[in-house]
C-alpha cells in the first residue's frame, strides 16, 4: 500500500475490531490491577505505612518509572500515526527498558536496606509482589516491541501494530500509575 | 479434525470433549464423596488399587481432596467449559450471523490455555501429598504452603489460572464478536436470548476473571515466594490478612455463580419460545432483566461473609441488595412462564431440559433467599443448606442447561440426530434425581449438618441422619448411572445416528435457517441479512404466506423484498428443510 491511499473497507474493519478488542481486553485485565491495588488499600487500613522499624519507600524514582512507561505509550502513538515508526519502536523499547531498570534499582536498594521477605510482612509484599507483577506486564511489552522491530526489518507493515501496542503502552502506565499511588503514596 | 484449528465449530467440540471428560471425573469423585456418608470409613468396591494403603477407603485426607477436587472440577473444567467453551463458541458467530469469531486465532489459544491448565490438575493427582485439599474457594490460611505444602495444591492453583485466562480470552472473542461481527440487520433486539446469555456472561467474564486471577496470585506468591498477603500470626509480624482473600474471591465467586447460569437462562428463554410455538413473551423484559441481574451481581458478595465478622451495617446493605435481585430475576421466570402459557408445547428433549432447568432452578433460587438474609443466613451458613442450595442453581439447573443446549445443537454440530426417546428419558430421569439428591442435602442442612464432614457421625446430634444420608447417596449413584444413558446414546448417534436436516426443530433463527448441518468452515455460504428477530413463531403471515408455523430470520416473505433495502435484488440465503423431527 502506498502512503496516502486510503485501505480498502474490509481492511479498516478489521483493524477496528482489532482495535475495539485491544480496548476491551486491557480494559478488562484493568480489574487485575484494581484488584491488587484494593488489596494494598485494605492492608494499608490495618498496618502502620511503613511499617515499624522499616525503611520507608522512595518516591521520586519510582515516579520516574512510571513517566517512562507514560513515554514510552506517547511514542507508539506516534509511531503508530505515521512516520519513523522503526525510531518509535526503539525508543518505546528504551523506556519500558529503561522503566525496569529503574524499578529493579529502586527494588534492590530497598533490599540492602533491610526490607526483606517475609519478614516485611504485607509491607514488603506490597512493594515487591505487585512490583514484580506489574514488571511482568512491563517484560510483555518488551517482548512484544522486540518482535515487532524483527518484523518490521524483515519489511512488514508495522505501524497498524504500533498503534495496538500503544494501548498497551498507556495500560502499562496507567497501571503503574495506579500501583504507585496505593503502594509508595504515603 | 485438524488439532490447532481456528474454526470456531471444531474448537467448540474441542472444549466439549474435554469438559465432558473432566465432568465425568468431578461426578465420579462426587460419588465417593457420598460413599463415604453413606458408609463411613468403608472401602469403596474396586479402589484397592488406588488407596492400597487403606484398602480402598477414603482417608480424611483423601477425602479432602475429593472433595475439593469434585467443586474445582465441576466450575472450572466442566460448567465452565462446557456451556461456555463448548455452547458459546458454536453458537456465537453462528446465530448472529458471522462467518467466525472476530479473532480466530483467539480462539484455539483459549482452548489450548484451557488445556494446559487441566493437564496440571490431573498432574497434581499424581505428586507427593496428593492434589489440591483446601476446597474449591482455597480459603488461605489453609490453602497456603504452611497448612498444605504439597505441590499438588500448588499445581491445581496454577490450572485454575489456566483455565481463568481460557475463560477470559474466550470472553474477549465473544464480545467482540457479538459487537462488531453481526450480519447486516441482525440489530440487538434481533439477537437470540441465549446470544444475550452468553454476551452478559462475556462481560462478567472480562471484569470479574481478573479479580480471581489477582487473588490467586497473590495466593500463589505467598505459597512460593515469601510474600505474607494472606498470612499473619506467629510465624510473621505485620503480615497480611486471609479475609482480604475471601473479600477478593467472592467479588469473582459470586459474578462467577451468575457467569455459569446466565447462558443457561437464555436457552431457557429461546427453548421456551420455539418449543411452545410462540414468541417469547416480554423479549424487551427479559433482556433487561437478566442484564439488571448481570450489573447487579457484583454488589452482592458479601453475604457469602456474613458470618466473617462483617460490619453489621455492611450486612444489611448486602442483604438489601441481595434480595434486591430477586425482581428481576422474578420477571424474567414469567415472562418464561408466559411463553409456554398457553402455547402448542412440543414436549423434545432440549424443552423438557429447559423446563427442567427452569425447575430447578427456581427452587434452588427460593432456598438462595433464606440464606441472603442475614437472621436466617447465621444458623444456615456452612451447613449443607448452602450445598443444596447451590447445587440445585449451579449443579442441576446449569447441567441441565448444558443438556438442553447439547440436545438442541447437537444435529447441527455434528450432522446426525440423537435418539429422542433416550435423550427425553435421560433429561427426565436426572431432572427427578436432582431434586432428590439435592433435596436431600436442603433436608440433611437444615437439620444442622455441616458441609465438608468426613465423618458427620461423631456428632451425637447428626447421628440420626444416617439413613436420609444414605438414601441421598442411592438416589446420587442413580444419578451417576443414568448419565450412562447419555454416554451411549452419544456414541451410538455419533455412528450410527441418521443425517440430520438443516433445520430440524422448525425454528428461524440463522445457524437452523441459512446454513446446512453440519455448516460449512466459513459458516454460510452467503451471509445472511436479517430482516426479523429469532422468535417469529405462529405468525399469521407465516401460515398465509408460507403455509408454515415459523419464518426465519433471514427470509423474505413473498412481496416482502421492496422493504428489505440491502436484500432487496439478493436471493435468499436460505437453505432448504426437508421439515420437522419429534
Ligand atoms: C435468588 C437468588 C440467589 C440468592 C438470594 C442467593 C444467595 C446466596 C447466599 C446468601 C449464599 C451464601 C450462603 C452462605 O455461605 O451462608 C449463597 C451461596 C451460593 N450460591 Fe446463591 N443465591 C442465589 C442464586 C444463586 C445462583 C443463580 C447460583 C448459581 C448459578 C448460586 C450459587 C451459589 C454458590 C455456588 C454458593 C456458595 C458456594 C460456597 O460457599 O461454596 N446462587 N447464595
Ligand atoms: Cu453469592
Amino acid at each position: 500500500m502506498t502512503t496516502g491511499e486510503a485501505p480498502a473497507p474490509a481492511a479498516r474493519e478489521a483493524a477496528g475490531t482489532a482495535w475495539f478488542g485491544v480496548v476491551v481486553g486491557l480494559g478488562a485485565w484493568g480489574m487485575f490491577f484494581a484488584s491488587l491495588a484494593f488489596s494494598v488499600g485494605y492492608l494499608r487500613m490495618r498496618e502502620p505505612w511503613p511499617l515499624a522499624g522499616m525503611p520507608p519507600l522512595p518516591v521520586i524514582l519510582p515516579a520516574v518509572g512510571v513517566l517512562l512507561l507514560g513515554t514510552a505509550g506517547a511514542l507508539l502513538h506516534v509511531g503508530g500515526r505515521g512516520a519513523r515508526v522503526t525510531l518509535c519502536l526503539l525508543g518505546a523499547l528504551g523506556a519500558l527498558v529503561g522503566s525496569l531498570a529503574v524499578q529493579g534499582f529502586v527494588l534492590s536498594t530497598l533490599w540492602s536496606a533491610g526490607l526483606k521477605l517475609p519478614q516485611g510482612g504485607a509491607y514488603a509484599s506490597a512493594v515487591y509482589g505487585l512490583g514484580a507483577l506489574h514488571g511482568a506486564h512491563v517484560a510483555a511489552g518488551v517482548v512484544g516491541l522486540v518482535r515487532e522491530l524483527v518484523r518490521g526489518a524483515r519489511g512488514a507493515e508495522v505501524r497498524g501494530a504500533a498503534s495496538l501496542w500503544a494501548l498497551y503502552g498507556d495500560f502499562l502506565a496507567v497501571t503503574g500509575l495506579v500501583l504507585f499511588a496505593a503502594v509508595y503514596l504515603p | 479434525m485438524r488439532l490447532f484449528s481456528t474454526d470456531h465449530k471444531v474448537v467448540a467440540r474441542q472444549f466439549l470433549w474435554a469438559g465432558l471428560g473432566f465432568l465425568l471425573l468431578g461426578g465420579l469423585l462426587a460419588l465417593l464423596i457420598r460413599w463415604q456418608w453413606a458408609y463411613p470409613g468403608r472401602p469403596v468396591p474396586g479402589l484397592g488399587w488406588v488407596l492400597p494403603e487403606s484398602g480402598g477407603a477414603l482417608t480424611p485426607p483423601t477425602y479432602t481432596g475429593v472433595f475439593t477436587m469434585h467443586g474445582l472440577l465441576m466450575v472450572f473444567f466442566a460448567i465452565a467449559p462446557l456451556l461456555i467453551g463448548a455452547l458459546g463458541n458454536f453458537v456465537i458467530p453462528l446465530a448472529v450471523g458471522a462467518r467466525g469469531m472476530a479473532f480466530p486465532r483467539l480462539t484455539a489459544l483459549s482452548f489450548w490455555v484451557f488445556a494446559a491448565g487441566g493437564v496440571l490438575v490431573l498432574a497434581s493427582f499424581g505428586v507427593r501429598l496428593g492434589t489440591a485439599s483446601a476446597a474449591w474457594t482455597s480459603y488461605p490460611p489453609l490453602s497456603t504452603h504452611v497448612f498444605t505444602p504439597g505441590v499438588g495444591q500448588t499445581l491445581v492453583m496454577l490450572g485454575v489460572v489456566c483455565a481463568a485466562v481460557s475463560s477470559f480470552l474466550g470472553a474477549v472473542n465473544y464480545v467482540v464478536t457479538v459487537v462488531r461481527c453481526r450480519a447486516p440487520g441482525m440489530t440487538w433486539g434481533r439477537l437470540p436470548l441465549t446470544v444475550w446469555g452468553l454476551f452478559l456472561t462475556s462481560v462478567l467474564n472480562l471484569l470479574f476473571i481478573p479479580v480471581v486471577a489477582a487473588a490467586t496470585g497473590m495466593l500463589l506468591l505467598d505459597r512460593l515466594t515469601g510474600t505474607r498477603f494472606f498470612l499473619e500470626g506467629a510465624a510473621v509480624v505485620g503480615g497480611g490478612d486471609p479475609l482480604l482473600y475471601q473479600h477478593l474471591f467472592w467479588l469473582f465467586g459470586h459474578p462467577e455463580v451468575y457467569i455459569l447460569i446466565l447462558p443457561g437462562w437464555g436457552m431457557i428463554g429461546d427453548f421456551v419460545a420455539f418449543f411452545s410455538r410462540r414468541p417469547a413473551h416480554g423479549y424487551r423484559g427479559t433482556v433487561v432483566a437478566m442484564s439488571t441481574v448481570s450489573a447487579l451481581s457484583g454488589l452482592v458478595y458479601a453475604h457469602h461473609l456474613f458470618t466473617s465478622g462483617l460490619s453489621p451495617m455492611l450486612g444489611r446493605a448486602f442483604m438489601t441488595l441481595t434480595l434486591v435481585i430477586s425482581l428481576p430475576s422474578t420477571v424474567m421466570f414469567l415472562n418464561w412462564m408466559m411463553t409456554v402459557w398457553r402455547g402448542s408445547v412440543r414436549l423434545t428433549a432440549p424443552m423438557l431440559a429447559a423446563v427442567g432447568a427452569m425447575g430447578v432452578f427456581g427452587l434452588g433460587g427460593v432456598t438462595g433467599l433464606a440464606l441472603g438474609a442475614v437472621a436466617t443466613d447465621i444458623p444456615l451458613h456452612g451447613t449443607m443448606w448452602v450445598v443444596g442450595h447451590f447445587h440445585l442453581t449451579m449443579g442441576a439447573a446449569s447441567f441441565l442447561a448444558v443438556f438442553a443446549g447439547l440436545y438442541f445443537w447437537f444435529p447441527k454440530m455434528f450432522g446426525r440426530t440423537l435418539h429422542a426417546g433416550w435423550a427425553k428419558a435421560h433429561v427426565l430421569t436426572s431432572a427427578v434425581l436432582f431434586i432428590a439428591v439435592f433435596g436431600g442435602q436442603l433436608l440433611t442442612g437444615y437439620a444442622g449438618q455441616l458441609r465438608r464432614l468426613y465423618d458427620p457421625y461423631q456428632y451425637t446430634f447428626l447421628k440420626h441422619l444416617l439413613e436420609l444420608n444414605q438414601w441421598t447417596s442411592f438416589a446420587a449413584f442413580a444419578l451417576g448411572l443414568a448419565q450412562g444413558i447419555f454416554l451411549v446414546n452419544l456414541a451410538w448417534s455419533l455412528r450410527k445416528g441418521p443425517a440430520a436436516d438443516a433445520n430440524p426443530w422448525q425454528v428461524g433463527t440463522l445457524e437452523w435457517t441459512c446454513a446446512p448441518s453440519p455448516p460449512p468452515e466459513d459458516n454460510y455460504a452467503r451471509v445472511p441479512v436479517v430482516v426479523r428477530g429469532p422468535h417469529e413463531l405462529s405468525q399469521p403471515e407465516g401460515h398465509e404466506r408460507l403455509g408454515r408455523d415459523w419464518i426465519g430470520q433471514a427470509e423474505l416473505l413473498p412481496g416482502e423484498a421492496s422493504r428489505a433495502a440491502e436484500g432487496a435484488e439478493e436471493p435468499g440465503s436460505q437453505v432448504p428443510s426437508a421439515g420437522g423431527a419429534a
